[in-house]
């Protein structure tokens, strides 16, 4: 609104332009108030649905009449970046070998010497780490891993590595001058340690597509039923 | 009690009038023009960068095999309703299909972003970004794949074409010379990025309110020295703990006040400075370049038309110009 001579610029809305009789008919501002109000709680109710909400919460977030929504939206989920506190990296590393037990390749992913732009860099870390938040499903995720990479670079038989990278705390990289204890490096290598182990070969990724191929897919088993059980290793081993 | 009465009927119109004032005041749709170039080019390069694993992330039997996706969303389970969420690879098998799809969404989003028949590509842009950012959920998605599919799904509520945009080209070549009309769904479109990005803001410091070294400021020093991220080596910052503790304080207090300080005009600046400096710091320092990008397009959405067209008009006049001549006006 044009005060004190000033002109009026004709693209900034006056701050009460709009009183409820302007723009559309007052049916289609309910109607759309009540699609706004909705689609509105749905952006709130999701995030708050996560594994430590409330029971009320969590059933209005599993009831259909929201999920319907949300899903197919790509609304149901959380915005944790970084929280509650960042965590350990981790890294997929892989043998591989032809059937005379020589080797095909090895190598690791995340790897910013191979993997680029950033962006693609990205996907291969996220694809190490959201298996660490994925419970008993694991080795199952480690396995498909393990066929993926067979199928990549051939060979008869792969064995994955899962391996958590702990972030070196600020007093152990800074050390202790008086105590002459001196700082560690961020690549120490005692910060990094093997969760889990699997082994895959290449009747599994046949018996897999063909599985595939058949439509005969059975539905995975995380408690090892179809699978050889994961090689866990309590609390890690040092590198 | 006829007072109370007139009270409560003062304060629902009240209501009601701010209400409309907030969400059906036509706007100009410049900013979210604006919005439409540099989404629509980044939903361009976020998909373009799949093609290099293209059937490895998105083939039935790859990185992320059909069998473990359709677990995930509970097709296998008793008593359970599955998963709602859908996307076309789900059901593709054939590389030559998946390519095909590929090409197709990659040519949508590039419409996007030049702004060719912007309306209908900002339809199929979100119903392409929402189609690859589920399937590869969970196993490769992260923040970039939340903020691409919000921003195309409101793109497409609004005229996101009506400036900076190729249609807007050709309407000029066929003589439209008058300014772009105020539209109310820009402002719908306008509004809800900005809700959505308060939403997001919020839970994120909320979230990070749960861990302890978001207290105790060491949450900075764990993600610099997180060498998976690291893309440029700031530890040197640990020599100055004050600084780190600073900014974890300050980055938790920026996201839990961003839904409230936001909206006032005196802090809103400061607001969006302070996102820009933290977003460019995870960009640079953490490697996350499209995140940071992407975090500030939303952010956009609460810079006013008139800014945005201090800056964009300017540019557009002078490839109007270039393209269209004298035609160009």
């Amino acid at each position: 609104m044009s005060s004190g001579g000033k002109k009026s610029d004709p693209q900034q809305p006056p701050p009460k332009a709009a009183s409820s009789g302007a723009g559309p008919s007052l049916a289609i501002r309910i109607a759309a108030s009540i699609a706004l109000a909705f689609h509105v709680f749905v952006l709130f109710l999701y995030p708050l649905a996560n594994g430590r909400s409330s029971e009320t919460i969590s059933s209005m977030a599993g009831w259909p009449g929201f999920r319907w929504y949300a899903e197919p939206l790509y609304l149901n989920h959380g915005h944790g970046f970084f929280g509650p506190d960042p965590g350990a990296g981790f890294l997929i590393e892989y043998d591989i070998r032809d059937s005379d037990g020589e080797v095909v390749k090895q190598g690791k992913f995340p790897d910013p010497d191979t993997i680029w732009p950033r962006l693609r860099y990205h996907r291969y870390k996220m694809l190490a780490d959201q298996p660490a938040s994925s419970g008993p499903n694991l080795n199952l995720i480690l396995e498909g891993y393990a066929r993926q990479l067979l199928r990549q670079y051939g060979g008869e038989s792969v064995t994955v590595n899962y391996i958590a990278h702990d972030i070196l705390r600020h007093y152990d990289w800074l050390g202790d001058a008086e105590r002459n204890i001196e700082g560690r490096t961020l690549d120490d290598k005692s910060l990094y340690s093997t969760r889990a182990q699997v082994r895959q070969s290449r009747a599994d990724v046949e018996a897999a597509d063909a599985a595939l191929k058949s439509g005969t897919e059975e539905a995975p088993s995380p408690d090892g039923e179809n699978s050889a059980p994961p090689e866990e290793i309590f609390g890690g081993r040092p590198q | 009690m006829s007072t109370i009465r007139e009270g409560m009927s003062e304060y629902w119109g009240d209501a009601w009038a701010a209400w409309n004032r907030f969400w059906f005041t036509p706007t100009a749709p410049a900013t979210l023009s604006a919005i439409r170039v540099f989404a629509g080019a980044m939903l361009f390069y976020t998909h373009l960068v799949w093609s290099r694993d293209l059937y490895a992330f998105f083939g039935p039997n790859g990185w992320l095999p059909l069998d473990y996706y359709a677990f995930q969303r509970g097709y296998y389970e008793d008593g359970m309703l599955p998963s709602f969420a859908w996307s076309l690879f789900q059901h593709l098998h054939s590389p030559l299909l998946i390519w095909l799809i590929h090409i197709v969404a990659l040519v949508c989003f590039f419409m996007l972003m030049i702004g060719l028949f912007s309306r209908w590509v900002a339809v199929l842009s979100a119903f392409f970004a929402i189609m690859y950012a589920v399937r590869v959920t969970p196993g490769a998605y992260f923040g970039l794949d939340k903020i691409n599919c919000l921003l195309a799904m409101y793109l497409m509520l609004g005229p996101c074409g009506a400036r900076y945009s190729v249609d807007r080209l050709w309407r000029m070549r066929k003589g439209a010379t008058g300014d772009v009309p105020k539209s109310v769904m820009a402002n719908v479109a306008i509004r809800l990025i900005q809700l959505h990005m308060c939403a997001i803001y919020l839970y994120a410091g909320l979230g990070k309110l749960e861990g302890q070294t978001w207290w105790t400021g060491e949450a900075i020093w764990l993600s610099i020295a997180s060498l998976e991220y690291q893309s440029l080596d700031v530890t040197w910052l640990g020599h100055f703990p004050w600084i780190m503790n600073l900014l974890a304080h300050t980055t938790v207090a920026f996201e839990l006040f961003y839904p409230f300080l936001i909206w006032p005009r005196f802090t809103r600046p400061w607001m969006l400075a302070t996102a820009v400096g933290m977003h460019l710091f995870i960009a640079m320092c953490m490697g996350m370049i499209t995140f940071g990008v992407v975090m500030l397009i939303g952010n956009l959405a609460f810079v006013r038309p008139t800014t945005v067209r201090k800056v964009m008009d300017p540019l557009a006049r002078r490839f109007a110009l270039f393209v269209l001549g004298d035609k160009a006006g």
